[in-house]
């Protein structure tokens, strides 16, 4: 329970900042309430205590010192969950290819454009993970959007480490796959060798318990223990030692792998690697990882889908122009999705937004509640925080959105995003927004 | 190419035994399923790749093996096997080549020695292999780096097959050795550690590595093998290293393939050496100078397994070799190599000198038999070595039972260059057809409306080299055609529109002169167009609407823009002040009139020469032989006159003896000319000419009168700006007057049907119900539009049906540009006003392709017309139906794109 480490501070903090928030319950009138657990509820209440969904449903009674937001004639779901995203750091990737005792917290900077447009848009968690130009590129951590600092954001620390199966434009793919399983040879004959330890260590005590000898002398062994000594200074030991223990918790299943195929015949790889190191992984893909799509749906690994959703390709041979529709080849495999979004300058407008995405899924067969799923439950099942955010159940952590009408349509904004029981976003008090739609408003 | 008689029984036999087994199991099963994915090819001629060549043969596949190869009266199929008659085919195994870059070769790692990297990680089995199986090629080695001494291990893969599993049939075949020069140059490594720099982890300097000479290169070679030799690390030493000797005394200990590329004398006998040092087992590759090895095979056969051979040449290049100086012998040809290694009983294989040219190895192994090779042994080259030598003949390399079904069909005998390779298959499956381009399309619908109102429920239109080639309920239709389905749908012939303004890319101003070819001017990228065709309308005629007489060319709307006929009509237009406007195109017409029929008569007489012509070479011929004749004649009477003059000097000596003798003596003389003349003509003539002309002499010199040779009609003068007018007066493109209010067009057809008797057809017509019994009683066709549907006198006129009740002959025009895709809706509301569907769709096809006399080619859904083709989502001129899809030509241009 590393959550629980991390929120307590974040508890702390918000009574002594803000005690009065944090003691008011708050309750939510909603026109409709999409839970995604369970059916949508008209004129539905949710009731908010100490920063957790205290009850969800129709008709409940409102304590009298709540404080009430009417979302009448509005729609209130969970907070939307970006799946894998590098934006929330300074900068995507190391120049050193090997770096997986790396984390991104050290990286995250809570002030930037990219989560402020995230409590915007109604993302309320997000996958920090390191960018795609790496061999093993670090750890991942799941932020809430809303937050001061680093560690007030921090819902898992260790979400998983980032492995990328594409070589630098200069390097060959030989080479990076065999670098990629020195180390994680490496890595398991370390975990081997940590098990047998312990074995013998366990034997060696039974043995003695049954000699009855004196139990200092035990004590004094199990301190010999290879595990590394908090508190030593960074060297060339602690460093190595870093990066082993980080692949280690990798393949002890202890951490998920991103693994990015940037094309369909990495999507091979990546599985036969899951399958030879019993990796935990979440396939992150590029464009052209469709044309994998069969084996993908052999493997039953969770999927990322690249952030372009159709786009036209032209038959080398032919000249033919073919409309690609990644959503509908992966949905017709049964796979199911989650995608991802992108805030760079080439991206498409549409897909910066989450929503979006979904709709277009939506557009090309996906049926509304399963798109929903997609951009809420199942990006937190895979990151493995579903018993904190991704639906709206008695227990879970209080981020949920408020928005002006149906998830998926254009016309619908986003009214209040709400993080931890608290308003992070307020449609508005939204300057910029109104600045742009209406600049002659002030 | 005799039969090994006793192989080949064998085989059958035993094929014979397998077949009794199966078909016992399969009566006993559930046997459609499974004789469904039965397949046999018959061919002329079937090369198993080994000794044998079957002629008449049939192969036999299952489930992407074969099942059984034998001659075509030997082998029983169980019924429901799928035939496949390939006619005088010749049927090959696919091409092994031993040596291919296509794992991304070229980019190799850092280290000198890297024996740990895999080609098989750098492969894309998603590539697109199509250009290579065109070549034949099914099955490759993929080689790793290309640039260090010990690059990788190689692998092989097959080029096509179901899975990736199913397609990979070693993926650690071979350890790489390069000796040659291109390994020659590594370079050094630097490599930080990871974390701080301190006193205690200084900054380490850059790495060199060995191998910048042939010794050096080879030195390290030992240095690897005599490490490995000496056995693996521990498990706590240096992991790099580890893996790297674990690697090495793999291919060592259990005498693995080594793969050594060596091309010169010294590295070869250094790559000899090695081997016979560490008792490897090697494969030689791209060895130019083999010297005294081709002589004294014993001294290095039993380390070398085989050689694999470049081909050195590239295909439609032309490559220098080296200047002849004297001192040195040049390096001989790969193939005199090949001649000399076969013989030494060496395995050989080809492979080509790049990686662009593979999908050529064909004609490249075909240069093979320049060293008296013969086929069968070229083509052992490239299918059964390579695969024993890369270990993986029992999957792949010839044909027999329980092998892969890959095979390559040959349009002849394998290595002579006109042979084409016609379909390439692996695993079973077709992966190469050349005839693509000839691709067939089923289009099936609920309806097929053929545009001379028959209407087909529940049809197809099979579609082929872009004309229709089936229409009906049941379509022949080849197997492996394209079939789309339109559940509910509706094919209509595509829409003809007889007057627009798209096709150059903007608007068309000025003046153009009857002569322009406005078909020279057409921009296929013209963004109008695509507009246009997403109405259904598929053909247009496109020209000026100017008052001056103007040229319209017919065109297609595919992404090409295809001309059907410049200029398919001429275009006048009567309107304004009559008294001025009709003069003046009359003066225009007499003048045309007057071109056209100069020309015209210039024509017949022309004609009329040919044959005057052709008359006069009989004559003149039978005149020079009546001259010769007569000639021979007047010589021999001379004689005669002479001889009788003789003889009347003579009559009182030797009276009684000449008669005998006069016979034949004059039939000597007269055969000489006779013979001659007949060796120029036909024989027999001139004895059917001699009677004639010794009973009526008269006559005969009545008839050797020289024939006169027929005057060549003289050639009318040319005129571009009247040429046009030609086509029009012969009646083989129409006028189409712009004609509107009721004197307008009286007059129109006064000028042009009764005055000059052109193909007349009126455009607009707008008041043409007014004058409805003139048009009818002349049968002059209109084409309707823009406007359709009028108020006049307040009452509303729906011209195209008061046209139809006068069975008056009509078409549409738009007049638009983007606005030609809103004709059809156009139609629409003139149906919703009272004309009938079928002859409102009779107008837009049929009938518009008859007014321009293209009839034959368009207009109608019917066998041989060209595939134009809209697919509707009902019947045609209801509000609800929407255009589907359109094809022109055979190709779709346009799609509904599903949004939903």
């Amino acid at each position: 329970m590393k959550h629980r480490s991390t929120t307590i501070p974040l508890l702390l903090w918000g009574l002594l900042t803000a005690q009065i928030a944090a003691a008011q319950p708050l309750a939510i009138k909603a026109g409709r309430v999409i839970p995604i657990a369970g059916k949508p509820l008209e004129d539905g209440v949710i009731l908010i205590r100490d920063g957790k969904i205290d009850a969800v449903g129709k008709g409940l009674a409102i304590p009298i010192d709540a404080k009430v937001i009417d979302a009448g004639g509005k729609t209130v779901m969970p907070g939307f969950v970006d799946v894998h995203n590098p934006s929330g750091m300074s900068q995507a990737n190391e120049r050193n290819q090997n770096v997986p005792f790396l984390s991104v917290v050290d990286s995250i900077d809570p002030s930037r454009t990219y989560f402020k447009e995230s409590r915007r848009n109604g993302v309320t968690t997000a996958a920090v993970v390191p960018g795609n130009s790496t061999m093993i590129g670090g750890q991942a951590a799941v932020v809430k959007t809303a937050g001061r600092y680093v560690d007030d954001m921090i819902l898992k620390r260790h979400a998983g480490l980032k492995i990328s199966l594409s070589p630098g434009s200069n390097a060959s793919r030989m080479s990076h796959l065999a670098n990629l399983r020195k180390e994680l040879d490496k890595a398991r004959r370390a975990v081997k060798k940590e098990d047998e330890e312990q074995r013998e260590k366990k034997d060696a005590v039974e043995k003695k318990n049954a000699e009855d000898k004196d139990a200092d002398q035990g004590q004094a062994d199990r301190d010999a223990g290879g595990v590394a000594k908090p508190g030593a200074s960074f060297n060339a030991a602690s460093s190595a030692e870093q990066q082993l223990a980080a692949m280690k918790s990798l393949l002890r299943g202890q951490m998920s792998a991103f693994i990015y195929c940037q094309n369909a015949m990495d999507v091979v790889q990546a599985i036969r690697l899951t399958e030879q190191y019993k990796l935990k992984t979440i396939l992150v893909l590029g464009q052209d990882c469709y044309r994998a799509a069969q084996e993908i749906a052999a493997s039953k690994l969770p999927v990322i889908l690249g952030e372009t959703l159709v786009f036209w390709k032209t038959d080398p041979r032919t000249g033919d122009d073919e409309k690609i529709v990644v959503p509908k080849i992966f949905h017709e495999n049964k796979i199911p999705l989650t995608f991802q979004i992108n805030d760079t300058s080439n991206a498409t407008l549409g897909s910066r937004y989450l929503w979006y995405q979904a709709a277009t899924a939506v557009k090309y067969g996906v049926s509304v509640e399963e798109a929903l799923e997609s951009i809420t439950l199942r990006p937190a099942k895979i990151l493995g925080v579903d018993q904190f955010v991704g639906s709206l159940e008695p227990g879970k952590d209080a981020d949920l959105v408020i928005l002006s009408g149906h998830p998926l349509k254009l016309n619908t904004w986003v009214e209040k995003t709400i993080v931890g029981g608290e308003v992070v976003y307020d449609r508005e008090q939204d300057q910029e927004l109104r600045g742009l739609l209406d600049p002659q408003a002030d | 190419m005799k039969l090994n008689h006793c192989n080949w029984w064998s085989h059958a036999l035993q094929g014979a035994a397998i077949w009794c087994l199966a078909s016992c199991v399969w009566s006993g099963g559930a046997a459609g399923v499974l004789a469904a994915t039965v397949d046999a090819y018959f061919a002329g001629q079937i090369w198993t790749g080994t000794e044998v060549v079957l002629d008449d043969a049939v192969l036999v596949v299952e489930g992407g093996r074969i099942v059984e190869v034998g001659s075509r009266d030997d082998v029983s199929l169980p019924a429901g096997t799928r035939l496949h008659e390939l006619g005088e085919a010749v049927i090959i195994p696919g091409l092994v080549v031993a040596e291919t870059g296509l794992a991304g070769g070229s980019r190799d790692g850092p280290e000198t020695i890297a024996p740990q990297l895999k080609a098989i990680d750098g492969f894309d089995f998603y590539a697109d292999f199509h250009r290579l199986l065109a070549g034949g090629v099914t099955t490759v080695q993929i080689s790793p780096g290309s640039n260090r001494l010990m690059p990788g291990q190689g692998a092989v893969v097959k080029l096509g097959g179901r899975s990736i599993d199913e397609r990979t049939l070693a993926d650690a075949e071979s350890l790489r050795v390069l000796l040659s020069s291109a390994s020659r140059n590594p370079p050094t490594i630097y490599e930080p550690p990871v974390g701080a720099v301190s006193v205690d982890r200084p900054l380490e300097p850059s790495k060199r590595q060995l191998g910048r000479s042939l010794a050096s290169a080879v030195a390290a070679l030992r240095a690897t093998f005599l490490a490995a030799e000496k056995g693996v690390p521990a498990e706590n030493q240096d992991p790099d290293e580890r893996l790297l000797l674990r690697t090495v005394a793999d291919y060592r200990e259990n005498r693995r393939t080594v793969r050594v590329t060596a091309s010169q004398l010294a590295e070869v006998r250094a790559a000899v050496r090695v081997a016979k040092q560490f008792g490897l087992r090697i494969l030689l590759v791209d060895p130019l100078q083999l010297g005294a090895y081709t002589r004294y095979p014993e001294q290095w056969a039993p380390m070398v397994e085989g050689v694999i051979l470049n081909a050195s040449i590239r295909p439609g290049q032309i490559n220098n070799r080296p200047v002849p100086d004297g001192r040195r012998a040049p390096p001989p040809l790969p193939w005199e190599n090949a001649r000399k290694l076969v013989d030494a009983g060496m395995r050989v294989a080809i492979h080509a000198a790049d990686d662009s040219d593979v999908h050529e190895i064909l004609f490249l192994a075909g240069l093979f038999q320049q060293g008296g090779l013969s086929q069968r042994e070229v083509l052992r080259m490239l299918t059964e070595w390579p695969a024993e030598l890369l270990g993986v003949d029992d999957r792949v390399g010839s044909l027999r039972a329980g092998k892969d079904a890959d095979f390559v069909v040959l349009s002849d005998q394998p290595f002579q260059t006109r042979t084409r390779i016609l379909a390439t298959y692996v695993s079973g499956q077709r992966h190469f057809d050349r005839d693509i381009s000839e691709k067939s399309t089923l289009v099936r619908a609920a309806a097929v409306y053929d545009g001379m109102g028959q209407v087909i429920q529940d049809a197809a239109v099979l579609v082929q080299g872009g004309l229709i080639r089936g229409v009906g309920r049941d379509v022949s239709a080849p197997l492996d055609a394209e079939s789309r389905q339109f559940p509910g749908g509706v094919i209509v012939p595509g829409f003809i529109d007889l007057h627009t303004g798209i096709g150059i890319g903007g608007p068309l101003t000025g003046t153009i002169s009857v002569q322009t070819k406005l078909g020279d001017q057409l921009d296929s990228g013209d963004p109008a167009v695509a507009v246009a065709r997403q109405g259904g309308v598929t053909t247009v005629l496109f020209g000026s609407t100017t008052s001056s007489p103007t040229p319209l060319v017919a065109f297609k709307l595919g992404d090409t823009l295809r001309v059907l006929r410049d200029p398919a009509a001429i275009r006048f237009k009567l309107d304004g002040n009559l008294t001025l406007t009709a003069p003046a195109l009359k003066r225009t017409l007499t003048s045309a009139k007057a071109y056209a029929d100069a020309w015209r008569r210039y024509d017949e007489q022309f004609k009329a020469y040919q044959e005057q012509k052709k008359a006069y070479a009989v004559a003149l011929a039978k005149y020079n032989e009546a001259k010769k004749a007569a000639e021979a004649k007047a010589a021999e009477k001379k004689k005669e006159d002479e001889a009788a003059k003789k003889k009347s000097s003579e009559a009182g000596k030797t009276a009684d003896e000449k008669p005998t003798e006069d016979k034949p003596d004059r039939q000597q003389g007269d055969g000489k000319p006779e013979e001659k003349s007949s060796s120029s003509e036909s024989a027999g003539a001139p004895d059917a000419k001699k009677p004639a002309s010794d009973d009526a002499k008269p006559e005969a010199d009545a008839e050797l009168k020289e024939p006169t040779k027929p005057k060549e009609p003289t050639k009318p003068k040319a005129s571009s700006s009247l040429e046009p007018y030609r086509a029009l007066f012969a009646g083989k493109i129409p006028a189409l007057v712009e004609a509107n209010r009721p004197a307008e067009l009286r007059e129109a057809v006064r000028i042009f049907r009764d005055e000059f008797m052109l193909k007349l057809v009126i455009a607009g017509g707008n008041d043409a119900m007014r004058v409805a019994d003139l048009l009818a009683s002349k049968e002059v066709a209109v084409a309707t539009g823009p406007m359709l549907v009028r108020t006049v006198d307040r009452r509303l006129v729906n011209l195209p049906q008061v046209l139809a009740n006068r069975q008056i002959p009509f078409a549409f025009q738009s007049r638009a540009t983007t606005g030609v895709s809103g004709l059809p809706l156009a139609v629409t509301y003139s149906v919703g006003k009272g004309l009938a569907a079928t002859d409102a769709l009779n107008g837009l096809t049929a009938n518009a392709a008859r007014l321009l006399s293209l009839e034959q080619r368009l207009g109608q859904i019917a066998v041989g017309k060209e595939a134009d083709l809209v697919v509707l989502s009902g019947p045609p001129f209801e509000l609800s139906s929407r255009v589907l899809a359109v094809m022109i030509d055979g190709r779709w241009v346009h799609e509904e794109e599903q949004t939903r």
